[in-house]
């Protein structure tokens, strides 16, 4: 079980302080059956070369941290085998489309922007007092925006997204789905407050269906299905209210 | 010098940071908030929280039933007034995270779903399947989006509290990105660092629960209480200590030893897998002294079996654990057992507040794991901390916003001074002096010291033996050598820097459990086998010297409950 | 509102002309497949182009359109017209195809009472009207 085998890991290197340009290095790491390629770069950083710099925390695929381009695929560095890998070398970039700030780490500043944009919160016209209890809301209520809440901002998506690397307006899969979540929850009021960020030209319009985004969510969250969803929602409302101007729009 | 000032300063982004943070800013009009974290606030370590979060919500439960299961929980230890008042407030706070949408689980009528958790005598532990704290991470953090009145540093550093004249006045943080430091000043600053659970070799947390925010306490002088209590889990993965979370007993899972029997019996008869995890995870290790346990290549462990709970309740209540198994380990709970051993997963003890938060140095407060109120005393239950961010963080944010209204910033030039000097400090400690010893050979040797004297088994030798090792890690770490002596993303001096605040934590864990002569909740010595209220009913404290700590004490309050025999 | 005043320099990857053929060293199909729907566009407009011009013809009387018509009949314009279909009929099945996206796994659009339409219905639904519609046209133009 617990056998060690030799794998080469070659990493995308980039100090900006030194270079102007990434250039590569290649370690070889010993590792266990069960090692994932996030503990082959610990035990890089701790034993081989303490100047390799990269994001992590959870180990477990939850808090959003670690994703990186294994092999050309954007994946979670805490969730992709190495075994899965060997005997062929592994390739670790950090996530295209995304600026370069060290080594594997990104600048993902655009994203919390983009995040904020989409107003990612409750809203309604009059708020339930504490004091009152909770919002009912039924299984099959929840059943409806529940997979659009189970994104982790990895930003995998974006990385697969060729619309967002051509079109850096683009709001992009995960910050869409997540408007779309709260539009699809029963207690918010919101939808119209989004549209402008969600149904314009640099939201649903900008994507042209490649479907990449849905592939690499790691928590299947598909956001290409939540852009879709609203492509249809808005054309529907809009024609809506072309044949109907007197119905009443919500 | 211009230097960024905020009424409130947190340190911390997670589920007590940004609770705290909004209540802050909803305190007074103008409140001026800032929040700084080491990690992308939704990266925090509350993400992994899986099982849920405790508050009495339906009619055949009640205050006083909650109160006294926390209380016996904690082994007579946790203070009584806070526990009341948590218990109280615990409702309206899960109530307002359904109102800043936290997706609850449901029951058919609409009203959020509870679900049974050791030592919790009926369903009172709400849940949004088994990523609970993820989802209330998000909820909280997409929620603070929308209050201009907080300011992020996202990916700023810690590294010292600013000091003058006896208070609290903001801190000193490393700005990773670019690798300078700077001072930020704050009328009032609250720590919500989370806990330590990484000096220990086997855990449930994350890379970033070093004990921060408790080593910057201790370093200016506010003392750390009840260190000593560390709550092993008993069911996490061997090896890599991912967490099987406690929800898999609630909604049915047994344990099984390698004999094929539910050896709880034996031990928490009345609970069976609904007992307390302090018993649980002792239990786990009388078992392997009998050896009935299985051997594998990461140690012991025992089987967690799902498979009678079926593939739609699993994938319905459970969905989490199937993936995560079947990712780490290769195995489908549907159809087959789960390995499980005991695994470090909590910090009882944290920086010394009173029930609002408040340290007892002026403009501090704290909140969350990294703080000890006291509500969990020597045992949490499972389900109460995340409820305890919530109450505790809105409670300290409050206190702390209240204080920052009749209070002064301090001078800004002494404060960009602090800040120069503490990037001199850092510069030659870590760039300076060529050091020979290797970051992660120091963090090595320590988490083996911690698990050999203060282990799930502890006793004098062997804690003795501990304190010692830990003297001489400390010497070693002035001769620290780091490979990187670049500015921007430098994270091989981050990880230098919270080595230091390990080495700080579990010198002042190590020597509380030495003098701790008796055995409570988490706290087991099998040379003082029996609790001594006589003696030991009271918190330690534990005060950084130059020397070793000094360990005071203070009395537990106590108000309907007397100490009573702990028997499940 | 993240206080970054302190921006450090960093490396924008190019990215290359031939990113839907090659993805750093890969193909990707799904990338392929993509700029394939994309490149339908192209002869269905041609096509579109052709079709207005003949109408156009009719106008001209009889012999302008006989003419038209025996003109189509060379080998290159046959080629034409049936890569024009293939492509019309790949970007109507892959376009109808995407109508399951709003109905994913009981949370979609199209619901009896609470219920969900089940995907597939939705697809099979939407092809059988598209095959409908198409006889009823075909229809209309034979017999006319
Ligand atoms: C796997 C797991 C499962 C759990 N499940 C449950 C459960 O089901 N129910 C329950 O009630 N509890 C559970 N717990 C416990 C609970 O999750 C934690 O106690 C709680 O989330 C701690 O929250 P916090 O806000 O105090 O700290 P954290 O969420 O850990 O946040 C700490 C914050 O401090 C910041 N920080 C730390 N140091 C610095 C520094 N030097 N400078 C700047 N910023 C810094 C970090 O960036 C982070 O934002 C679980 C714990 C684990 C490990
Ligand atoms: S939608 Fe999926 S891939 Fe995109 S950020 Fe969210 S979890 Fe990651
Ligand atoms: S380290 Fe948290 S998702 Fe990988």
């Amino acid at each position: 079980m617990s056998d060690l085998r030799t794998i080469k890991i070659t990493v995308l290197r980039y100090r900006p302080e030194e270079e102007d340009a990434p250039t590569e290095q290649t370690y070889e790491v010993e590792f266990r059956d069960d090692w994932v390629v996030l503990d082959a770069l610990n035990h890089i950083k701790d034993h081989i070369d303490g100047t390799l710099s990269f994001r992590w925390s959870c180990r477990m695929g939850v808090c959003g941290s670690c994703g990186m381009m294994v092999n050309g695929e954007p994946k979670l560095t805490c969730a992709a085998m190495l075994r899965d890998y060997y005997p062929n070398e592994v390739r670790v970039e950090p996530l295209v489309n995304f600026p370069i700030v060290r080594d594997l780490v990104i600048d993902m500043t655009d994203f919390m922007d983009k995040l904020k944009a989409v107003k990612p919160w409750i809203i309604r016209e009059e708020e339930k007092p504490v004091s009152e209890g909770e919002y009912l809301q039924t299984p099959d209520q929840l059943k409806d925006y529940k997979q659009f809440s189970q994104c982790i901002n990895c930003m995998l998506c974006y990385a697969a997204c060729p619309v967002y690397g051509l079109e850096h307006d683009f709001v992009g899969p995960a910050a869409i789905a997540l408007g779309h979540r709260y539009n699809l929850d029963s207690r918010d009021e919101g939808n119209q407050q989004r549209q402008h960020v969600i149904a314009s030209k640099e939201g649903i319009w900008e994507c042209t269906y490649v479907g990449e985004c849905s592939v690499v969510c790691p928590k299947h969250v598909d956001p290409a299905e939540a852009i879709q969803q609203t492509k249809v929602a808005t054309t529907t409302n809009r024609f809506k209210s072309l044949v109907m101007p007197w119905g009443n729009k919500k | 010098m211009n230097i960024p000032k905020h009424d409130v300063l947190l340190i911390g982004g997670g589920g007590a940071g940004l609770r705290a943070a909004i209540a802050a800013s909803e305190t007074y009009r103008g409140a001026d908030i800032g929040v700084v974290s080491k990690v992308y606030p939704m990266r925090s370590h509350t993400v992994s929280a899986e099982g849920g979060t405790a508050a009495v919500m339906r009619e055949d439960d009640n205050l006083d039933l909650h109160a006294y299961d926390t209380i016996k929980g904690s082994d007579f230890l946790g203070d009584q007034d806070v526990v009341e008042a948590f218990v109280k407030e615990a409702i309206d706070e899960v109530i307002q995270l359904e109102h800043w949408g936290c997706p609850w689980s449901r029951d058919e009528d609409g009203r959020v779903s509870v679900r049974a958790f050791g030592g919790m005598s009926v369903k009172r532990t709400l849940y949004a399947a088994d990523k609970t704290g993820f989802h209330m991470l998000h909820a909280l953090f997409q929620t603070s989006l929308k209050y201009d009145a907080i300011t992020r540093y996202d990916e700023w550093f810690v590294t010292s509290l600013l000091v003058e004249d006896g208070r609290v006045c903001g801190v000193t943080a490393l700005n990773i990105r670019s690798g300078n430091i700077h001072a930020i000043g704050a009328k009032s600053v609250i720590i919500c660092t989370g806990g330590a659970g990484k000096i220990f070799p086997f855990t449930t947390n994350a890379a970033i629960k070093n004990g921060d925010g408790m080593a910057l306490a201790y370093r200016i002088g506010c003392p750390l209480k009840d260190l000593e209590f560390v709550q092993y889990h008993p069911t996490g993965l061997p090896g890599t200590g991912i967490l099987m979370t406690e929800a898999s007993r609630g909604e049915g899972g047994h344990l099984v030893n390698s004999k094929g029997e539910r050896y709880l019996s034996e031990y928490v008869p009345g609970k069976m897998e609904l007992g307390p995890r302090d018993i649980l995870s002792r239990s786990f290790i009388h078992e392997q002294h009998q050896g009935n346990v299985f051997e594998g290549p990461d140690g012991s462990y025992v089987h967690l079996d799902l498979r009678h709970l079926g593939e739609k309740v699993i994938d319905e209540k459970l969905p989490f654990v199937r993936e995560l198994t079947r990712n780490y380990v290769g195995i489908d709970p549907v159809h087959e057992p789960i390995p499980v051993r005991p695994v470090v997963h909590y910090c009882m003890g944290g920086v010394h507040t009173d029930i609002n938060g408040a340290t007892p140095i002026s403009g501090l407060y704290a909140a969350g794991e990294a703080a000890c109120v006291s509500l969990n005393g020597a045992n949490r239950l499972g389900s109460n901390s995340l409820t305890e961010c919530l109450v505790f963080g809105a409670r300290a944010g409050q206190v702390a916003a209240q204080h920052a209204a009749d209070t002064d910033f301090a001078d800004s030039a002494s404060m960009a001074k602090m800040a120069q000097d503490e990037q001199k400090r850092i510069e030659t400690q870590f760039f300076g002096n060529n050091g020979k010893e290797r970051v992660a050979n120091i963090r090595d040797d320590l988490r083996k010291t911690m698990e050999e004297g203060a282990g799930i088994f502890r006793t004098e030798d062997a804690l003795k033996a501990t304190c010692d090792t830990i003297r001489t890690l400390k010497e070693r770490y002035e001769n620290i050598g780091i490979d990187d002596h670049s500015r921007v993303f430098n994270t091989d001096l981050v990880n230098a820097l919270e080595l230091g605040y390990m080495l700080d934590v579990a010198e002042g864990l190590a020597h509380s459990a030495l003098l701790r002569r008796e055995s409570r909740g988490s706290h087991a010595r099998s040379d003082y086998e029996e609790r001594d209220d006589e003696n030991f009913l009271k918190h330690s404290l534990a005060y950084q010297t130059d020397g070793d700590p000094r360990i005071e004490y203070l009395p537990v309050t106590l108000t309907r409950w007397e100490p009573e025999e702990r028997t499940y | 509102m993240m206080l970054d005043s302190e921006t450090t320099k960093t490396y924008t990857r190019p990215i290359s002309k031939a990113w839907w053929l090659r993805d750093r060293g890969h193909f990707n199909r799904r990338y392929f497949m993509f700029l394939l729907r994309e490149l339908t566009s192209v002869f269905v407009a041609l096509y579109v182009v052709l079709f207005i011009y003949e109408i156009f013809l009719l106008t001209k009387g009889p012999d302008a359109h006989t003419a038209f018509r025996e003109s189509m009949s060379a080998g290159p314009w046959i080629a034409f017209h049936i890569i024009a279909l293939l492509f019309a009929l790949y970007h109507s099945y892959t376009w109808l195809g995407l109508t399951t996206k709003m109905q994913a796994a009981g949370r979609g659009l199209v619901k009896i009472g609470t219920k969900t339409l089940p995907p597939i219905l939705i697809a099979l639904g939407s092809y059988g009207a598209w095959i409908v519609a198409t006889c009823v046209i075909a229809y209309l133009f034979l017999t006319l």
